[in-house]
């Protein structure tokens, strides 16, 4: 049984600006949520994941390297247990609007309507943290959850710096 | 295979024939310019047909749960292609990039998809294609690999493979597949233009045979029921078509021997049959 953690719904209002490694690739914003509590969760879970809902992907390609109880975690942050590293989450995106005005509108379905959702519906990703979760939680019982995006290419037409957008995040065990 | 049936290879290991014919195939589509051809094809994917299957969407607006047919998609669309390209060559076959592989974490990209010219002193037809959506602007397209020690390793995939859930395992490959995508980088970095690069449709074998290996383990019919109607557009396929890749024609080299108790070091073998 899935027990929750949720923490209220989340956009890219509290990033900090991260450093590029080198000054030709694009920087992207990262996000860090308020701490979110953990006493929700009972002890002994086998998994533990987070999960990015309505998660754009409509702009450039990133790695979003997560890391817990890092809030001042950058590109150049190693990726480790020490520095709170979790796991990345990859977004294959679909490099701007490529249509007319209107093309890339997410417009509801109608009744009788036998199309697929929009192609750039936002979409969710999961990132299975279990050990790093422990971790943190051994720390305290409140985890910040840091995203670092990582653009390596990004066509001129997108805004790589804002790469970077979605809803909610939830820290979901399962027992 | 004389029963008609494909055989899928290792991109790495192809034997030189058959490698001939993959590339024959790819050059005879690159010059056709009707329904048969590269850029017909390549733009149902991304620019302009937009027809790819990425994330959870609803299916139809009788749907009220969105449900994600990355993997069943995929699958439709590459045997469409294969079909497409043995019109053109009949010994033609789609071979699969082992990105785990110490090969591939040696060189990146196979090096049949790299070398500029065939032995023949042709233009590579794999090295790079026709495009009308590469963000370059540019007509054909070009790639931005990242460093060949950042390709997924052999327990990264294991662990994939060792999911026993349908959502939870298409999830977390197709993750694997959209890092895949970002280090290639260039045409191959973002969903309008990825489909126009030659490595686009071996990268998407590995994800299929990653696919049916998973399948192998855990139920060739293990995927939710309320995806099994669901149609394939713009195939003529729905995704229970999908599910066998036997009754789909073809057939995965060594894939038995990838079932052995260390799977994903096994699927590393490159040796075709």
């Amino acid at each position: 049984m899935a027990k929750r953690s949720t923490s209220p719904k989340q956009g890219p209002a509290t990033a900090k600006p991260s450093t590029p490694s080198k000054p030709s690739r694009p920087a992207a914003k990262c996000f860090t949520s308020p701490k979110i509590s953990m006493a929700p969760i009972a002890p002994g879970f086998k998994r533990a994941d987070i999960e990015f809902h309505a998660i754009d992907h409509a702009g450039a390609s990133y790695e979003g390297r997560v890391f817990l109880n890092n809030p001042k975690a950058t590109e150049k942050t190693p990726r480790t247990p020490a520095q709170g590293y979790a796991g990345s989450f990859h977004i294959f995106g679909h490099g701007g609007c490529w249509g007319d005005p209107g093309h890339c509108d997410i417009l509801p379905r109608r009744p009788y309507d036998p199309r697929p959702g929009h192609t750039l519906t936002p979409g969710r990703k999961t990132l299975i943290a279990t050990e790093a979760v422990r971790r943190a939680l051994k720390q305290g019982s409140e985890i910040t959850v840091t995203v670092v995006p990582v653009v390596r290419d990004a066509p001129a037409r997108v805004d790589a710096e804002n790469v970077l957008r979605f809803e909610r995040l939830k820290i979901v065990t399962y027992s | 295979m004389s029963n008609g049936m494909v055989l899928r290879m290792n991109a790495s290991n192809l034997a030189t024939g058959d490698l001939a014919a993959f590339r024959d195939a790819y050059a005879q589509m690159m010059a056709i310019s009707d329904n048969r051809g590269w850029i017909f094809f390549s733009g149902i994917h991304g620019q302009p047909q937009e027809k790819c299957w990425h994330h959870y969407r609803i299916g139809s607006s009788n749907q009220t749960e969105p449900v994600n047919l990355f993997l069943p998609w995929h699958r439709a669309y590459l045997l469409l292609l294969e079909n497409n390209f043995r019109d053109l060559n009949g010994a033609a076959a789609l071979p699969w990039w082992d990105w785990t592989s110490d090969l591939a974490h040696q060189e990146g990209i196979p090096a049949a998809f790299t070398v500029p010219t065939d032995p023949s002193g042709n233009p590579n037809p794999l090295l790079q294609g026709p495009t009308i959506a590469s963000p370059s602007g540019s007509p054909t397209t070009s790639r931005n690999p990242d460093d060949p020690g950042n390709l997924p390793t052999v327990d990264q995939v294991a662990s994939v493979l060792g999911l026993s859930s349908y959502t939870d395992f298409s999830d977390q490959l197709e993750d694997v597949h959209d890092a895949l995508h970002g280090w290639v980088g260039g045409d191959m970095g973002i969903i309008a233009s990825a489909a126009y690069d030659p490595i686009f449709y071996t990268h998407h074998c590995m994800i299929d045979r990653l696919w049916y290996i998973w399948q192998l383990q855990n139920g060739v019919n293990n995927i939710p029921a309320s995806y099994l109607d669901l149609p394939l557009a713009p195939f003529p396929l729905k995704v229970q078509d999908v599910l066998n890749i036997q009754s789909l024609g073809y057939e995965y080299a060594n894939a038995a021997v990838a079932l052995n108790p260390n799977a994903a070091a096994a699927a590393n073998v490159g040796v075709n049959t």
